[in-house]
């Protein structure tokens, strides 16, 4: 379980989160949404070990990260959260299977066969061999999907993953992260301005100028 | 009701006794004599030493077996591969025990013309030849190591008057089981000694040791209070600055001849005359003659069952190293390859 | 006069170094099991090696006890060697402190007696025993200083510490402090190679015997070229540097592989990461053992530059009285009881004759030809722990010379009197007749 309390971010020129509090259970898919510049990406940032918060606390399992020193933080990243943005950030002169394998290099060691599984699984396994350029916009971000469950991290932390994406492409996306969460029961907790993304999650935390004023569940 | 045999408990024995061999050879070749002859020897005599030999190679063995059944479950053809290099091991130092411990050898003096016989068969040979393969001229330089003297190793013409067997140095020649070679071999200058009277008192060939050239080699005679060395001489002697050259021509050849009295076979003696075998030497009323050479072979001749144990066990153990550390790992990387594929 | 002698402090630094190093290796080693040694450990060691000195500094050994302490030191590190590669493939279930504490002791046990000899003949020789003994107290307590570092070098040790790893470390420490008067004795080394050096000639020698080679060149034969090329002093150093290096490397080779099993239920992630720790833990592990052979490597190179460094003394001529040579004991500048060979030459009728004396470690002399029945008369050269064949290099231990037979120096019967040694010429003619004639023809 995640606890967040009393999270405050203030950046020189800005505020950007004033107190937040919540809590996140395992295995739920939590969907944050909020207008441009109400604190969502920096809250993602900060749960994600990314970002230091000016207050509050944030603790996995009982454990503080806020309080971790920088090594320690990469160490506990790698082995427990998994990162999907915008951007794919893929690297551009390797291919799909190499930057998933890339993934796997700083957390361990390389496993080309669990690589190719994986990239099978989000139904790319005719591009293993593929460079992002040669890849659409759908398929860059299922590599980035595989490229960031490779190391089984408890929770995956998605910032606008479906942004730059179309509504066919969104929803392949969408479908497919709700089959791997079903499947393989790691949390998610989504970043989107989308209400049809957000609208996939079971509970939405609406936020507003760095504070969280709506917390809904949905039960289907 | 008793179990079945532990066979851990042999193999911890094992490795003690591996542990105990090594300390006593650590401990042995560091504080007193000679590790290795030591041990071959007390193998050949000593009961005791015998014993634990034995009883280590069957330890040995039961555990290498015991290994070949784990693996020969997972894996029978490549189990096999992997027993031949613990097979040769086992082979090699049975044989190693069999040799020590009934090996049979002697040595026999002998020349042309001679006959002799095999202590424990009773078998007569005959010297038909001695080929001495030596050069007919050679140079000796000072401050180098002694010139070689032979063209090519010196053969021997046996027969066991049925047959005849060329033996020579290197391999040993195989005859009836037994094994022959040249262990030592050298000219031996024929002499005569005559008395004041003319009448040949001694006649014979002398086994010398003056090859390399400029070895002084003696004998005592039989009979005569006398003690002769003789030396090679050579026919020509070149100087160049401090070196010199001696050059030897066989065919030409004469020896440097010292005669000493002598009281006893012990003692050096008083030298009484000396010269070179080109003129008669005389001394005490006798005058001794060169009248030619011969050559002396000693051969080694040795019955030994135990040494094709040996070889078999070295080539299992060769064969068995380039399986294991060479043929196994590849085959198992290609293996793995194609399964990956 | 000096307080301070630098050769008593390098020498008491440089075994106190070796003593703390090897207690914090082990307790490394130790922590990682959490069986820390405590200060009543410590307070034993220290004790011991204090009796030691004393006893070494108090007690009057003869030479020949003093050389047989210092080969136990030599003949321990050559055990430790053997024990490193071999525990490989130990597992040990428990672990006995006391038993590392009576390692450190046995280790060291003659290194700190040879200390106290070592400083004691110094002060006699310097005539300054003040000088030799304030360096010496000096050197130990800066040697000691080590310990305080202790905390801090156990944690950043442990983890590089398997049980090969301890015992490689062991010898590391043994092979690079070990001995004592300066550093010229890193030759620790050389001792175990003669002793190697001599396992594989006999063995080799032996196979020669079962197949029937000739072993010594009595023909000059293509095979012949062959057999020289075995016992030549090339392959015996390149034979001595694969038996010394192989093992360490080839444990190091093994830690460097993957895992053979994980366990099961590990899959994915997790698995990777079980055999990525694996590797980081095993190679943390081979790094010591990996150390020990790079250094022995280092050692024999410089050896092997440095040539075979045998002490070939000059013959000192000798002539016949009486039909005698009589050498005596001391003379100035020479004292045949000094553990050296000492040759000479003896020129009768246009024949020279080279023979040599020899104070054997157990205190015997020997009278001996400079030469053997096989080979040619090279004569023999002075090694640590052997007279080595110039000619075929063949090492006759010390104690052994004064035997005949085989490669062994041709022994001469002598008279000794309290102030000489007397050889009758004759004896010296009639055993030279042996020289070179392969066998006995009588």
């Amino acid at each position: 379980m995640i606890k967040v309390r009393g999270l405050k971010k203030v950046y020189p020129s800005a505020v950007a989160l004033r107190g937040v509090d919540m809590d996140i259970q395992d295995n739920e898919w939590l969907s944050i949404m909020g207008p441009s510049g109400s604190g969502k990406s920096t809250l993602l940032n900060i749960l994600g070990g990314l970002d230091y918060p000016t207050e509050g606390s944030v603790s996995y399992d009982g454990k503080e990260i806020t309080t971790m020193k920088e090594d320690e933080l990469a160490v506990f990243r790698r082995e427990n959260i998994g990162f999907i943005f915008q951007q794919s950030y893929l690297i551009p002169y390797l291919t799909a299977l190499e930057n998933v394998m890339l993934a796997q290099y700083f957390h361990s060691i390389v496993d080309e066969k669990e690589a190719a599984e994986a990239l099978k699984r989000v139904g790319l396994s005719h591009r293993l061999h593929h460079r992002p350029s040669e890849l659409s916009g759908g398929e860059q971000q299922r590599v980035c999907i595989a490229r960031a469950l490779i190391n089984s991290p408890k929770v995956l932390l998605a910032d606008e993953p479906t942004g730059n994406l179309d509504r066919e492409n969104t929803r392949v996306i969408l479908e497919l992260l709700g089959e791997l969460h079903s499947n393989e029961g790691f949390t998610i907790v989504l970043v989107t301005h989308d209400p049809y993304v957000a609208g996939w999650g079971k509970r939405l935390l609406t936020m507003e100028d760095g504070r969280i004023i709506k917390d809904e569940s949905f039960h289907s | 009701m008793r179990g079945p045999l532990k066979i851990d408990k042999v193999i911890k024995l094992r490795r003690l006794m591996v542990w105990a061999w090594l300390i006593y050879y650590l401990t042995w070749s560091t504080w007193s004599k000679e590790a290795f002859a030591g041990f071959v020897s007390g193998l050949g005599r000593n009961i005791i030493w015998q014993v634990l030999f034995v009883a280590f190679i069957m330890l040995l063995g039961i555990e290498m077996i015991y290994k070949f059944r784990q693996r020969i479950k997972k894996a029978p053809f490549f189990a096999f591969l992997w027993f031949i290099l613990p097979a040769g091991m086992i082979v090699f130092l049975t044989g190693f025990f069999l040799s020590a411990s009934m090996r049979m050898d002697t040595r026999i003096l002998t020349g042309k013309e001679d006959i002799f016989q095999i202590p424990w068969s009773q078998k007569r040979f005959g010297v038909m030849d001695v080929k001495p393969s030596i050069k007919e001229r050679f140079l000796d330089i000072e401050q180098e190591s002694p010139s070689p003297v032979f063209t090519r190793e010196p053969v021997v013409l046996l027969t066991d008057f049925k047959d005849t067997y060329r033996v020579g140095v290197f391999p040993p020649q195989r005859i009836d089981g037994t094994f022959f070679h040249i262990l030592n071999f050298n000219i031996a200058p024929s002499i005569e000694i005559r008395d004041s009277s003319g009448r040949v008192v001694m006649k014979g060939d002398l086994a010398l040791q003056i090859l390399p050239a400029g070895n002084i080699d003696y004998v005592i005679l039989e009979g005569l209070p006398y003690r002769i060395t003789m030396k090679l001489l050579p026919s020509r002697e070149i100087k160049r600055g401090d070196i010199t050259a001696k050059e030897y021509d066989l065919n030409d050849r004469f020896y440097e001849i010292k005669v000493f009295r002598v009281k006893n076979p012990q003692e050096a003696g008083t030298l009484i005359t000396e010269g070179d075998s080109r003129y008669p030497l005389k001394f005490d009323g006798y005058s001794l003659n060169v009248t030619g050479h011969t050559y002396w072979v000693l051969l080694e001749v040795v019955r030994d069952k135990g040494v094709y144990v040996i070889g078999a066990g070295l080539i299992l153990v060769i064969l068995g190293i380039l399986v294991r550390f060479i043929l196994l790992p590849w085959w198992l990387r290609e293996i793995r390859r194609l399964t990956r594929d | 006069m000096s307080l301070f002698i630098p050769e008593a402090f390098i020498g008491s630094i440089k075994g106190t170094i070796a003593i703390s190093a090897s207690w914090l290796v082990i307790n490394s080693y130790l922590s990682s099991k959490n069986k820390e040694t405590g200060p009543v450990h410590l307070f034993i060691l220290i004790l011991w090696f204090m009796l030691l000195f004393i006893a070494g500094t108090f007690i009057e050994f003869d030479a020949f006890y003093k050389d047989q302490i210092r080969r136990v030191s030599a003949y321990m590190f050559g055990l430790l060697l053997i024990t490193a590669i071999f525990s490989s493939g130990w597992s040990l279930k428990r672990e006995f402190r006391l038993f590392y504490i009576f390692l450190i002791m046995l280790l060291y046990g003659p290194d700190v007696m040879s200390l106290s000899f070592f400083l004691k003949d110094l002060s006699a020789m310097r005539q300054n025993f003040t000088g030799a003994y304030i360096a010496g107290i000096t050197g130990f307590l800066s040697g000691l200083s080590l310990l305080f570092f202790e905390k801090k070098i156990r944690s950043g040790l442990s983890p590089y510490l398997s049980l090969t790893g301890l015992f490689f470390s062991l010898s590391a420490i043994k092979l690079l402090l070990g001995g004592t008067g300066g550093y010229a004795e890193l030759s620790l080394i050389p001792a175990v190679q003669r002793g190697l050096m001599k396992f594989f000639h006999d063995l080799v020698h032996q196979l020669f015997v079962f197949f029937m080679v000739p072993d010594h060149p009595l023909l000059k034969t293509t095979v012949w070229n062959f057999i020289g090329l075995i016992f030549g002093e090339a392959f015996t150093m390149i034979a001595t540097l694969c038996i010394l290096v192989i093992p360490p490397l080839v444990i190091v080779l093994r830690l460097l592989k993957r895992p053979e099993e994980v366990p099961e239920g590990l899959k994915g992630a997790e698995r990777r990461k079980y055999i990525h720790e694996f590797m980081l833990l095993n190679r943390k592990r081979a790094f010591p053992i990996f150390l020990f052979a790079l250094m022995v490597s280092f050692f024999w190179f410089f050896k092997a530059e440095s040539g075979p460094g045998l002490y070939i003394p000059q013959p000192v001529p000798v002539v016949e009285e009486e039909g005698f040579v009589i050498i005596k004991l001391k003379e100035p500048g020479r004292e045949l009881g000094d553990g050296n060979i000492h040759k000479f030459i003896l020129r009768k009728d246009e024949k020279t004759y080279r023979f040599f004396i020899f104070k054997r470690p157990d205190g015997k002399f020997s009278v001996c030809l400079d030469a053997c029945e096989i080979c040619p008369p090279e004569g023999y050269g002075q090694a640590r722990q052997h007279l080595i064949c110039i000619y075929c290099n063949t090492p006759i231990p010390f104690n052994t010379v004064g035997e005949p037979g085989g490669c062994n120096p041709i022994p001469v019967g002598y008279i000794m009197t309290e102030k000489e040694i007397k050889i009758e010429v004759e004896e010296i003619l009639k055993k030279w007749r042996l020289v070179h004639s392969g066998v006995s023809r009588e």
